[in-house]
């Protein structure tokens, strides 16, 4: 008997023991938090001087602009990377970098000639940067030897020429605006220019080892360690001048909560963040971080199979989109920032983009009425859709199958899988649904692509299998002003209509620096300089 | 004993062809595809082909299986399809992180699971055996997900003991101080586990004629203790240590993921979500060895302990 | 049959009553639709990280939902991950380790390297590999997780089977003639379910815990179905702000675990007298 009295014993000790736990999960009271550190354990934990720690989420793999894909490549390789003109951060336009001046063009539009500053020098003793470094780096990604995976991003060029030692000039095919985006370092993978001398020296694989670029930051070969630690130092000969900062240490933290945590400690200086609850967490409570916001050019949205019964009418396609409670999304896993997209994917501050007026209501009466028009009861829809595996992406596929559990469909989900299933499914026509994100530019193109018929899969990612907007796009790549911007409001009213993709959200960015970090300012699509931070005294 | 560890280390070649073959045909049966997941967002068939018949992914199953084990028996074990590296190197280089932090946590496991095990079984039904097993029993049920972010709260945050990150430098002090809470958090289920293992085996063993024949015999009850039962009362116990350090070797990804630790957890993690082939092969090739090793060492071990397994 | 129940009661105290613990959260779980003071779906952007109240006794989630619901609901999917995956794992492995460790040679050779092979890959990467390979969802993440734990269980069933098959008694029967798989049955079987029930008494609480690391990595039980592990990783996400989320799911582990444990020392016991009291 008194066997089972001390188990009763033991049991309630126990649970007290959980709930401790569960106690010690509160963290230190508000109060204690508001509170300045202790300075010791500063001490210990600060960097050394001259030195920022910059944390990134996501591993890199390869050094190669041509070769590489991964959002993670980016944060890394401004720092090593120089380009013809990056974004300027307030209004998303091209602004000249290592080009002199924005370029000159020909009458008919399709030359562009471009000088570059003189004296900008290669990394780890490769000489001076001249226009035949720049030609070789764009020519790389048209050559159809050298399978550049962005080669279609770079479907206007015909060929890069080096005129003289500091002038070089773009041939296009037909005149086409967004193609200065191309040189951009927006994304370093297309904008970032490598050396031509580099090249022939150490080939593919010594480059991938020992990358040779003309940003402000060298790439430490000597403490690189793959997936583990990435390290630059200044560029004493950088043609702007050395950068303010020694050193930055690139660790990656895939884990938001170690992140933000990481950062309260102060063992990390800076670093972009993508689960937004974390940031509302962690800001303003803690004294030394401050977080920036800044609106992002990206768009998540739902692309709709529409070569699928019943999707391949767009009354089954408005249906679904009503039925989706995307402020849900918004306020749950974003806290309520960024914004709720109109009717088509089109982001309100891109060039040529008007607002048409034609917004998704989350309207579930109506989603049942049309799904009735099409002669589906709306507990008989089945479909099935998937998304990315991330802890973000888990909360998006949570939100949307409450959503439509709650509109009373049969049995629709998206499932989240990791990176080599989502890849297998995505493309797959038995597969309805895709809940997929974009970070682009002001440029319309590069979304008016996501529904261009070449880029049906295999060959791209038209997970709408929707080609019927192409003679448009076409039409509003050869054109600019005024009469582009008409063409864009088409599309824009034929997406609206057609609904092939469903916007759901378009995101809002945040960066999290401490207090010792000055200069950072960010825009569209992360982009930010990093020859403008400097350390605070 | 020596044909016994001739005939254990035959059986473990087996074992490593088997695991070499079973994970060779798993790679390439789970649905996805390498270069679909390398390519992304810039998949073109073109772009594809190229790679896959740069990565020798175009030619039948059984010529790549083939050249696989005769390159692997030639000590070439093949590069990365992402990184482009030899996977030896990735693997040798996060195998450090992961071993350290392995004998960490159980060092901490034993220190805890193997005393508390023996007090509540001498104790028993007492309220020392109730508190340790309800002690274990919470230990198991924290997810190490959701205890790695508590140790952090409480102790780098809210004490400023330990970092939160990291695996720390070269000098072997602010290596221990990145391995306290990893190895906590990792260890904990481990020594909830050891103490009741050590609990009901000794409990077992208290319970045998050899111990009561001693007792009566009027020993001394510390030395029939230590002597007689405690020597007995290990031997599972040891055989599930055995086995623990070297399924520790095979990498915690969650708690490698929560400390922001490299290690062989993490990177055979994202090797999978890259249908990283090559290297998820020489991952398990490489775990399979450790743990063959590992287990010929204690089940020869064994014999030190108990005289009265023979090998036949 | 009363009077056998008394019985039990009187010599296994403990045991009996985590009986009763497991049952009445077995029928909490079955009762769920009744039992649960809200539908655990219904979701109020208003009213997210609202701690503990009269209204929702366990606070509510990230998306507004009573955890207390979600936790009562999630006792349906936990407890069927954690018993079936077990029950999946036992079996294999019983059957396994008991015709390896009786058999002996050739089929013990065979049996033994497929359970070592097995062994070969870390336990959650297994799992992961073969949730991958049959896809997600309630089903394929018991079986995963069944499979990856069945050769530890082997390696347990084969070394009790060694030691049992050795004694005089199998000896006796075997000599008398009896059938092979009458005497794994009768007389091998329940004198090794002894470790076998203390193993799977703990890996009832890893299975349960190993849908959630699943989940962690980004597979598992698609969202928003409530498992406790599940609870428990959105309790992480949001420590700060709403302790209480992981609260609840928390000790609901806790105490499933504590009784299965204390019932599985019973079953012990109770098969097996000489190692009780």
């Amino acid at each position: 008997m008194s066997r089972f009295t001390s188990r009763k014993i033991a049991l309630l000790l126990a649970s007290v023991l959980v709930l401790g736990f569960a106690a010690f999960g509160c963290g230190p009271p508000e109060e204690e938090v508001e509170e300045p550190e202790d300075p010791d354990v500063d001490e210990v934990d600060e960097p050394d001087e001259d030195t920022i720690i910059y944390a990134v989420g996501e591993a890199v793999c390869g050094w190669l602009p041509e070769q590489t894909t991964g959002s993670g490549f980016s944060a890394p390789a401004r720092l090593f990377l120089e380009g013809l003109y990056r974004l300027d951060v307030e209004t998303a336009e091209p602004v000249p970098s290592l080009a002199k001046d924005m370029p000159e063009y020909s009458d008919d539009g399709t030359v562009l000639t471009i000088e570059i500053h003189e004296g900008a020098k290669w990394h780890h003793g490769y000489g001076e940067v001249t226009a035949e470094d720049v030609a070789f780096s764009f020519n790389r990604h048209v050559d159809p030897d050298v399978d550049s995976v962005h080669q279609a991003q770079f479907w206007a060029l015909e060929e890069a020429v080096a005129v003289d030692d500091y002038t070089v000039e773009f041939h296009l095919s037909e005149p086409f605006g967004g193609f200065i985006y191309n040189l951009t370092l927006m994304h370093p993978g297309w904008g970032g220019i490598i050396s031509k001398e580099a090249f022939e020296d150490l080939g593919v694989e010594g480059l991938e080892e020992k990358p040779v670029g003309a940003g402000p930051y060298v790439f430490n070969t000597d403490e690189y360690i793959p997936r583990e630690a990435l390290v630059f130092d200044a560029h004493e000969d950088y043609f702007k001048g050395a950068p303010d900062i020694d050193r930055v240490e690139m660790p990656q933290i895939e884990d938001s909560s170690t992140l933000a945590m990481a950062m309260e400690a102060r063992e990390i200086d800076m670093t972009l963040l993508r689960d937004v609850p974390i940031w509302e967490e962690y800001t303003g409570r803690v004294y030394p971080i401050d977080g920036h916001t800044y609106d992002e050019i990206h768009i998540t949205k739902m692309d709709i199979t529409t070569i699928n019964e019943p999707w391949d009418d767009p009354r089954a396609r408005w249906a679904i989109a009503h039925t989706i409670d995307r402020e849900a999304i918004r306020q749950i896993v974003y806290e309520g920032y960024g914004l709720i997209p109109d009717a088509n994917i089109l982001h309100p501050d891109m060039m040529h983009v008007e607002d048409i007026g034609v917004d998704i209501e989350h309207d579930v009466d109506r989603a049942h009425e049309l799904f009735a028009e099409v002669g589906v009861e709306a507990g008989d829809v089945e479909a099935t859709g998937c998304t990315y595996g991330s802890a973000e992406y888990r909360n998006f596929a949570e939100v949307m199958n409450t959503s439509f559990a709650e509109a009373g469909l049969g049995d629709v989900e998206i499932e989240p899988l990791e990176r080599g299933a989502f890849h297998d499914q995505r493309g797959s026509v038995e597969n309805d649904f895709v809940v997929i994100a974009h970070p682009r530019w002001p440029d319309p193109d590069p979304f008016l692509s996501l529904v261009h018929g070449d880029a049906i899969p295999p060959d791209g990612i038209n997970f709408c299998w929707w080609d019927e907007a192409d003679d448009l796009i076409d039409k509003s790549r050869v054109t600019d002003g005024d009469e582009r911007t008409e063409i864009v409001t088409e599309i824009q009213h034929l997406l609206s209509e057609e609904m092939p993709q469903v916007p759901l959200y378009h995101r809002q960015g945040f960066v999290m620096v401490t207090d010792r970090v000055g200069g950072v300012k960010m825009g569209p699509g992360w982009h930010f300089d990093p020859y403008q931070l400097y350390i605070e005294e | 004993m020596k044909t016994y560890a001739v005939k254990r280390l035959l059986q473990g070649f087996i074992t490593v062809i088997g695991a070499m073959t079973v994970v060779f045909l798993m790679v390439r049966l789970v649905p996805g595809d390498p270069v679909a997941t390398l390519l992304g967002d810039y998949y073109t068939e073109e772009a594809a082909q190229v790679l896959r018949s740069e990565f020798g992914l175009h030619q039948p199953i059984y010529v790549q299986y083939f050249n696989y084990l005769t390159d692997a028996f030639q000590g070439d074990f093949g590069y990365s399809f992402v990184t482009g590296r030899p996977v030896y190197n990735t693997l040798v280089e996060a195998f450090p992180f992961t071993m350290e932090l392995a004998i960490a946590s159980l060092v901490f496991a034993l220190t805890i699971g193997v005393p508390v095990g023996v007090m509540a079984a001498l104790n028993r039904n007492s309220w020392i055996d109730m508190l340790s097993m309800a002690f274990a029993i919470a230990f198991i049920s924290i997810p190490g997900f959701y205890l790695g972010v508590l140790l952090l709260q409480y102790f780098s945050l809210g004490l400023g003991w330990f970092p939160v990150t990291g695996v720390g430098g070269p000098e072997l002090a602010d290596r221990l101080r990145h391995l306290v809470l990893p190895a906590i958090a990792l260890g904990a289920p481990t020594a909830a586990i050891s103490a009741r293992m050590t609990r009901s085996s000794v409990v077992e063993v208290m319970g045998e004629d050899y111990i009561r024949t001693a007792r009566s015999k009027g020993i001394h009850e510390r030395i029939v203790v230590f002597k007689h039962a405690l020597r007995n009362a290990m031997i599972p116990v040891v055989a599930i240590i055995g086995l623990s350090v070297a399924v520790r070797f095979g990498g915690s990804v969650v708690i490698e993921t929560v400390f922001a630790r490299r290690g062989v957890g993490y990177l055979l993690i994202q090797s999978i979500y890259d249908r990283d082939f090559v290297q998820v092969q020489f991952g398990i090739l490489f775990y399979a060895c450790v743990l063959v090793l590992v287990n010929i060492i204690c089940d020869l071990s064994y014999a030190g302990l108990d005289p009265r397994i023979r090998y036949n | 049959m009363s009077k056998e129940i008394k019985k039990i009661f009187r010599q296994h105290t403990a045991g009996a009553v985590a009986f009763c613990v497991v049952l009445a959260i077995v029928v909490v779980a079955l009762l769920a639709p009744y039992v649960a003071p809200r539908d655990p779906y219904e979701y109020d952007v208003q009213r997210r990280f609202e701690p503990p109240s009269e209204d929702y006794l366990a606070g509510t989630d990230n998306m507004g939902r009573c955890v207390l619901s979600r936790v009562i609901w999630g006792a349906r999917i936990s407890l069927q991950v954690g018993l079936v995956a077990v029950l999946i794992g036992a079996f294999l492995g019983l059957i396994m380790g008991l015709v390896a460790g009786y058999s002996g040679s050739t089929t013990e050779a065979v049996i033994m390297r497929i359970v070592d092979v097995g062994l070969s890959f870390p336990f959650i990467l297994l799992a992961i590999l073969i949730t991958a390979f049959f896809g997600g969802g309630l089903s394929n993440v018991m079986i995963a997780v069944g499979i990856a734990r069945a050769p530890r269980m082997a390696r347990i069933a084969h070394a009790a089977t060694r030691q049992v098959r050795e004694t005089e008694y199998i000896e006796a029967s075997r000599a008398m003639g009896a059938n092979r798989i009458r005497i794994m049955s009768r007389h091998i079987l329940p004198n090794i379910m002894a470790p076998v029930i203390v193993r799977a008494t703990l890996d009832i609480a890893i299975a349960i815990l190993a849908e959630s690391s699943l989940s962690f990595l980004g597979m598992g039980i698609t969202p928003p179905t409530p498992t406790w592990g599940g609870i428990i990783a959105v309790g992480r996400e949001h420590l700060r702000r709403a302790s209480w989320i992981a609260s609840a799911p928390g000790i609901a582990i806790f105490i499933t675990v504590l009784s299965m444990n204390i019932l599985g020392d019973g079953v012990r016991d109770y098969l097996d007298p000489k190692v009780g009291t």
